[in-house]
Order: C-alpha cells, then structure tokens, then sequence
C-alpha cells in the first residue's frame, strides 16, 4: 500500500476535490443497518491500545463515468499522503473499476488500531481517475486520465488503556515498551561470536483472561535474520493479572547494524542490534552458496537451511562455504577448529585446522546434508569461536512405497517371466520411473548374458509409469513386464528409481544347474549316425558326453556308453558365444553294417552341477 | 517310428515355458490320422531334426529333395565331417552292424542355435538365436520388407514390390518382380519357396534355381492367408467370408484341383509343417489333417498375423501391442515364447 501510495505521491497537489464522481457510504456487511453517506468526522468506537476496531465504506460511481478506484488510504493529515498508523485500511480490489450502475460498488475496510492512548485522528482519501473522453488510464502522457483525490471523511478515535503492556527487564526494573517508537529497542553491540537475548513479558491489565496476541519477527534481510524469537515460554491464554513471556535473541553472524520488527498483535516494536569485532576472528566474512546460486551471508541467530531431501535417497543438498579474512584486518586468523556436528551433516573439502586465513585470504569447504530416515535434522558448524546452526529436514516422497516381485518362483535359466511393480497404495501423483536390470554371472570368466533381457526393449533398461489413482507401475501401459533369465547362472538384480524416492533393488539368485536339453534328434545318415542336442549349460562347464545306442528291439549295442571328453570343445564355443550357454552340439558316429538296426540312442551330457540324459529314437 | 513317439509320451520336463506336456502324445495322434499320407509324417520328422537351428541337413520334406542349409551363422566352415578310427578297431567290430569308432567332435560342431528369421513390425528381417524363452535377436538381414517366409535353408520375401529368395546369411538368391501385396511362402527347402500375386492371380514358384509364373485358370473365391509348395501342387488357404478352404492348385497348368472347405480354421490361418495355425477363443490352435487339434493360450486383443520364421517355427504377432511371439515345434514339446523386440524404447 505505501508503495502504491508513493506512486500517486504528486497526485495530490494538482487534484482537485470532486465530491460528486465518487460516493462513500458507511456500510454494515451483516445488513442490518441501511448503507448512509459517510460523515466528516467519522467517529470510531474507543479501542484499547493494541486491539482494533473496523468499519465498512462503500464507494460509488457518482461521476456518470467509470470511475477507477487506484487507492485508499488514511493519512495523517488532510493534505499529505502519509499513512497514518492508527488506521489500516483493506479490501480494495486492485484497479477496481466502478460502473455508473447503481449495483456497481467497492468495499473498503478501515480499522482503528491504536498505537498510544488518547484521541486520534485520520484522513479517509480515496484516490481515482474518471475515465471520460477517450482518456487511457495506464498512459503517462496527455491521453492519461487525470488523478484525483476524494478526502471522503476526517476519522476520528479514542485509544484506550492496552489490555496487554509490554515490557523488558530495564537496569532498574521493567521497561515498558512503546509501539511504534521511533526509537528502536537496541540489543547493543554484540560480537559475531556472541549474542544477547532480551526476555519481554506481556501482562494482562484487565480482570479477564486475555488471548494471547501473535508474536512475530520482521527482518529487513531476505532468508536469513540475526534476531530469533522463542515464544516457546508464552501461554495460548494470559489470565487476569497475570502475564506470558518470550524471547527475543540476537545473535549476528556479520558485522554491522541490524535492524527488525517485533510485532506483537497489530503492534509493532522497532529493533536493532550491531555485530562487531571483539576479537580477530570475529572479522571473518562468513557466507555460502544456496542451490540457487545465492550467496548468502548466514547469521548465528538461525540456522543455515540446507532444504529438503528426500529420505532413503542418495540425494544430498550441499551449500559451499567460503571464509574470509577482510584484507582490511591487520592479523591473521588462526582457526583451531572447523567442525561439523550433527546427524546427516558432512564436511567436505575443508583445510585441516588449525588453518590460518591471511588478511584478504579466504578458505572454501563445502556441508552436504543427506539423510536416509524421514524427520528434521539440526546440526552445528564451528568456525573457531564463531558457531552456526544447521538445519534440514528430510521427507517422504509422495509416491507410495513400491515392491518388486515375480510370477516365477525361484527364477532359473531358460524362463521368460515377468515382473509386477505394486504400490503400497493408490498414487495420489504420476510418476515416471526408470526400471533397470543388472546380471552379474557366478561363472568364472563369463561377464554377460545378452539373453538377459526386458523383451519389450531388448535392453536392460525401461521406463515405467504410475497414473495417478494407480496402484502398479506398468510400462506402456502393461503390468507385468516381461523379461528373459538368460542361459547363465548369477544374481539378476532389478533396480527401480523414482525421482525423489529411495531406489529399489530385488535380487534374484539363478542357481547352477544340469545341462538343460531343450531338443535332441538321431538321425540315421548310412553310414553315420547323427546325434544333435540342443540346450544350454548355465555353468559353462560341459565336458563329458556319453553315448548310449540300442537296437530295434532294445538291447544295448556294443560298445556301450561311449564317452567322448568335450571340455575344450565346449569351452572354445562358449569363449566367443554370443548367446550365452546356449548350443547345439552334433556327433556323428560312423557305422559298419545296417544302421536301421540301431533304434535309439541315451545321450548323457554332464557339467559341474551333474549329469543330465535325454533318449531319442532314431529317425 | 511310431512307438517312438509313444516312448515320449508325457516327457516333457521343464514346466515353467507356455509349453504343452502332451505334446509329443498329440503328434503321434496326428501322425496315426497321418499314417497312409507318408509324405506328410516324413514332413513333420523333418522339422522335428531341425530344431537345431543351422545344423546339418538330414532329411528332406516330403515332395523335394533336401537342398544343403546355410552355414551355421558363427563358424560358416563346420561340417560334421567323421574322424574315422583306426582299421584295427573297425576290423574288431561284430557285423552285421557295429559302431565304428568314439563320436567324432570338435569345436566346429557345437554351434549358437538359430531359431529362425524373423520380420519385424520395423519392416527389418533379423535372425533370431538361442533357444525357446532364451532369444537373441541379431543384426537385420535386410529391411523395406512387407512380408517374409524362412525355413531354416532361406526364405522367401517382399520388398519394394520384388519377390526375393534368399539364403540364411540374408544374401539373395534370385530376385524377380511380384507385388507390395504378395503373400508368400517357403516349407523347408528352398525350392519349396512360392508367392502369390493377387493383382494378376499367378503363383511365382521358385524351383531352387530361377522362378516359374503360373497365372490360376480360374480367379479364387477370396483372398489367400497362406501358401505352401508341393512337388506338383500348391496349397492355398484361402479365406471368403470369413471362412477358410484350403485350394490345391496344379503348378504347371493353373487348374485348380481341389477345393476344401475347414470348417474349424479361422482366418488368420497358416500353414505350420503338417498343421494350420489359427486363433479361435481358446487361443492357438495347431490342427492336422485328422482333426488332431493342441491349444495354447494366447492373449491378443484384436487381429493377430503368422509368419514363417524357421521350418520348425511360426511368428504370431499381436499388432495391438507390438508383441511378436515364437511358436517352435520340437518332437517331444511345442513351445510358445515371447520375442525380445529388436529395438530399444516403447513398443509401437
């Protein structure tokens, strides 16, 4: 509002008073009493000092033109565009612009707010533009309508004895604090290494219980204040007599003055304080980088805020620190100790102490917070003598837990299976996460699987989707994604990560096995007779083939069981497979005599984990 | 051959693949209904010895003579060539029939197995290796291509309005004008490679060494979903009104020989080795020339397309999804695994 006002500063003097282009009238909101034209003065109900008292005013078009209503406001005097701080003045609708129409209309609401005790009074001013003759309103030179001011009505009240008075321990007893003083209450100079508190009391006067007003603080610097308040010690309700207490405390982390306000209610207490130098170190010029790229000068009074991480995650949000001796300092400073305390609180890239900081030198280190279990996390940093709190919180993504499970039970070589991502509950958000497969083999001297595979992609990696009011991730929009285990025996891992959200993983184990056949034919092929098997080895250890025939009618054939050791031929192969431990193997035995005599064959094929058979009848 | 199959009734093992555990009881079924067509029991026999994708020939189809495969697609110099043993050892060995010698076995003969060749939704043609549920989908053999057949001695392929045959390493054999439209397909060898051409109703037929047109005597009642070759005929299922017939046509003149209507097959159908494959409400179904039928369950929503990938495998995809499927037939176990998609990101 100030603002605005100062904008139409100049608009006063060249204005002059239309009382026919803009009506106000007192307004009761409840209806109960008819809407009747202010008067002048208009007189406000006694208010005691601290508490406040409100009136209505609407305003009217009465000029037979739009009129647009730029401000309102009570000044101090008649002639001036001071505010007046008895009064406040709400409920303007920016640029509200009234119709001649007898239901066109703007509310403002003018509260009586006693600062000091006695009568007090106050100007009403509205300030407007009549928007006739093709007169622009945002324009600045002869087109622009003209700026006027309507002093509506001279308001007038009686600030009574406050309910609740103020007051701070004094060298000889209480000192009642005034609002508004232009006086600040001066917490004094108080080294960058130390701080003072003053402990204010708040006595209810009257014989009944008071509520107790909101207590704030005001600060002129963005983010970060060298006064604190703790109102802790202040009850929700003061009763008759009696009184509540809080505290302010100011404690800089940077020389020089200043100032804030303390509001307590509607009432507002200029403070101040001056950091200075006491000893060398209280020279240092301390301030670090936020995530935005600030740099920031911290204060002792509260903490350095590291933000939000998500908890679980690996995430962590690191402010960089830099420390420097003024080159204006005669010494050097010697810093015994920078340290850092507290859970989720790391120190990194920190020169070892004791470090020296020449006059004009500086020193950089970084604090990195992370936190893996959700809740608020203080901390401290000591720089020597000079001590700042930290503080970062740590949250719970809005994504609902997740699991990871499989159709298939315990998961071996040579399936095709799918996964399912179920939530722990209805997603209130969307969400896209990155679903990730990893195999590491339990076979020496085998690194991959490229059998190991999302079908979908045929790659490891996948995006998957949670909709909002879902309960699975699904990928294009199918639950259960299907992938492949492969012909090799390891640990298949699948990773899920959603932004801000702790990374899931699910390990499955795919234990070694026999050789698997998958088909196997006998071929009769005068005067061989061939034998090809198909399958996969997930131990990569074949070695041993045996080789049983039968005759037509079943009896063995000599000679029986022959074996045949295939290790290196098995292990050339799978040094250059591309297909993991798939293969196809194929023997052939030369015959003598009639080979449809021979009926079928028993093929053992053995590795690590054990033997492995199949019979074929020859074709 | 028949008490073969009996023996492995019941043997399939492993029950964690959308396999079907009677499989091997339902192909001696249709084998019994098969019995006095032996041409079409060898056929199946076939498939079954090739299921180790890029292994040696064994046996042909049928109608035709075996032609050599291709290459095993990571050692193109491997032969199952014996290492015979010593004249001692032979000598020693009982007639009238005797095994020679310890199996002959190196390095050369143990080979990545090569499920098939796939067409992908990205119109690129990509072998597939590895194993049912255990797929490794390798880099395209060629693309632009708007339909496809493979057996596991090449294929046959639409690209840019020509008919291509081509070897398993994706090099092209012979080439020949055809048309955007053309349906084609290949049985084993490759000159069981044959494609339609609906705009001029002729069947390009290829014969292992250059292509033969053969315009139809008379127009078909509706359009063709699948083709196969025999030595003199060709097998058409041809769909009308949403019924399947099956139309055997006389390669050398164009007549039409035959025309039978399936009352069980729904379009879309294709041949599969001695089956047609379809979809009905029980999901897939491979039914024989007996009526023998085997369901498995397959989820889709909305039409589904068939492709021949390999002599012992079939491609169903689900266009609504993206998914590709493999339907691999062995002797003892029919599988039915999903395909890794050849390209990283969201399916289509």
């Amino acid at each position: 509002m100030r603002g605005l006002f100062l904008l139409f500063a100049g608009i006063v003097a060249a204005s002059v008073l239309h009382a026919a282009d803009v009506a106000v009238d007192v307004h009761d909101p409840s209806g109960a009493v008819p809407d009747a034209a202010i008067t002048s003065p208009f007189q406000f109900a006694d208010t005691a000092v601290g508490g406040s008292s409100t009136m209505t005013f609407r305003l009217h078009d009465t000029a037979g033109y739009p009129v647009l209503i730029v401000a309102a406001v009570v000044s101090s005097t008649s002639d001036n565009e001071n505010v007046n701080p008895n009064f406040s003045v709400t409920g303007l609708t920016f640029d509200k612009t009234l119709s001649t129409s007898s239901s066109s209309f703007e509310d403002v609401v003018v509260s009586f707010v006693p600062l000091s005790q006695g009568a007090l009074t106050g100007y009403l001013q509205i300030y407007y533009q009549v928007l006739k003759n093709g007169c622009s309103s945002t324009a600045t030179d002869s087109t622009a309508c003209a700026s006027q001011v309507l002093t509506a009505s001279t308001l007038q009240g009686n600030g009574a004895a406050p309910s609740l008075v103020l007051t701070y321990p004094g060298t000889s007893g209480p000192v009642l604090l005034q609002p508004n003083s232009p006086s600040p209450l001066n917490f004094g100079n108080v080294s960058t290494s130390a701080s003072s508190s003053i402990t204010f009391t708040l006595t209810n006067q009257t014989a009944a219980a008071v509520t107790a007003p909101v207590v704030k603080l005001a600060t002129q610097q963005f983010n970060s204040s060298a006064f604190a308040l703790n109102t802790a010690a202040l009850p929700a309700s003061i009763p008759a007599g009696g009184n509540g207490s809080f505290t302010v405390t100011f404690a800089p982390g940077q020389t020089g003055l200043t100032t804030g306000t303390l509001t307590v209610g509607p009432l507002p207490f200029p403070i101040q304080g001056t950091g200075i130098v006491v000893g060398d170190i209280d020279a240092l010029q301390i301030s670090y980088v936020d995530s935005d790229g600030v740099r920031i000068l911290p204060q002792a009074a509260n903490p350095i805020p590291f933000g939000q991480v998500v908890a679980g995650t690996n995430a962590s949000n690191t402010l960089n620190f830099t420390v420097t001796n003024p080159g204006a300092s005669w010494n050097a400073v010697s810093l015994q100790t920078l340290a850092v305390s507290g859970t989720g609180f790391t120190l990194t890239s920190a020169p070892g102490a004791p470090v020296s900081i020449a006059p004009g030198a500086s020193i950089t280190f970084s604090i990195a917070f992370a936190a893996s279990a959700k809740g608020n996390y203080t901390g401290s940093l000591a720089i020597g003598t000079r001590i700042f709190s930290l503080a970062g919180s740590s949250i719970s993504s809005a994504l609902p837990d997740a699991t990871l499970s499989v159709d298939i039970q315990p998961l071996t070589s040579g399936q095709q299976a799918h996964l399912s991502i179920q939530l722990a509950s209805a997603s209130t958000v969307s969400a896209i996460g990155q679903l990730s497969m990893t195999f590491a083999p339990s076979v020496t001297n085998i690194t991959e699987d490229p059998a190991i595979l999302f079908l979908a992609t045929n790659g490891r990696n996948l995006q998957v989707n949670v909709d909002v009011g879902g309960q699975s991730a699904a990928y294009n929009g199918q639950p259960a994604i299907a992938f492949q285990t492969g012909t090799t025996a390891g640990t298949l891992t699948f990773t899920l990560t959603f932004p801000n959200k702790a990374p899931i993983t699910k390990s499955f184990t795919i234990a070694p096995e026999k050789i698997s056949i998958s088909s196997a034919s006998a071929v009769r092929q005068s005067p061989n007779l061939v034998v090809t098997v198909t399958g996969f080895d997930n131990t990569y250890s074949a070695g041993k083939l045996s080789f049983t025939f039968y005759g037509t009618n079943g009896t063995v054939l000599t000679p029986t069981a022959m074996s045949v050791d295939a290790t290196a031929a098995f292990s050339q192969y799978f040094a250059t497979s591309t297909v993991g431990s798939a293969f196809s193997v194929q023997a052939s035995f030369p015959a003598n005599g009639d080979v449809t005599q021979v009926g079928s064959v028993g093929v053992e094929l053995t590795n690590s984990a054990g033997a492995a058979s199949a019979t074929e009848t020859f074709q | 051959m028949y008490r073969s199959f009996l023996v492995l009734v019941g043997k399939a093992r492993r029950t964690d693949m959308p396999a079907v555990a009677g499989f091997a009881e339902f192909v001696w079924r249709a084998l019994l209904g098969n019995a006095r067509n032996k041409g079409k029991v060898e056929g199946l026999l076939s498939i079954s010895w090739k299921a180790c994708g890029g292994m040696k020939a064994v046996r042909s189809g049928p109608e035709r003579p075996a032609q050599p495969e291709g290459p095993p697609h990571n050692n193109a110099n491997q032969t199952a060539v014996p290492r015979y043993c010593s004249l001692s050892i032979w000598r020693r060995l009982a007639a009238p029939f005797a095994l020679v010698c310890l199996p002959c076995l190196g390095f050369g003969q143990i080979n990545a197995p090569r499920v098939g060749v796939v067409r992908y939704s990205d119109l690129t043609v990509r072998p597939v290796y590895g194993l049912p549920a255990s797929f490794v989908v390798g880099q395209p053999l060629s693309s632009a291509v708007t339909a496809a057949s493979f057996s596991d001695n090449g294929g046959i392929l639409v690209s840019g309005g020509r008919i291509r045959v081509i070897r398993p390493d994706g090099s092209t054999l012979a080439e020949e004008p055809g048309s955007a439209d053309a349906v084609v397909g290949i049985e084993k060898s490759l000159a069981s490679a044959i494609a339609f051409l609906p705009a001029s109703n002729t069947l390009l037929h290829f014969d292992g060494k250059e292509f033969h047109r053969t315009e139809l005597s008379s127009p078909l009642p509706g359009s063709v979903l699948s083709l196969r070759a025999g030595a003199e005929t060709a097998s058409l299922l041809v769909e009308h009104d949403g019924a399947v017939s099956e139309i055997i046509v006389t390669l050398s003149s164009g007549n039409i020989f035959s025309e039978s209507f399936l009352s069980d097959v729904r379009a879309p159908a294709a041949y599969f080795g001695i089956f047609i494959a379809y979809r009905d409400e029980l999901g897939l179904e491979l039914e024989a020339a007996n009526g023998a039928r085997q369901s498995l369950p397959f989820l889709c929503t909305g039409s589904i397309s068939f492709e021949r990938m390999a002599s012992n495998s079939l491609k169903a995809g689900c266009p609504a999804t993206g998914q590709e499927w493999a339907l691999q037939l062995s002797p003892k176990r029919l599988y039915l695994s999903e395909l890794p998609l050849p390209l990283k990101g969201p399916r289509p």
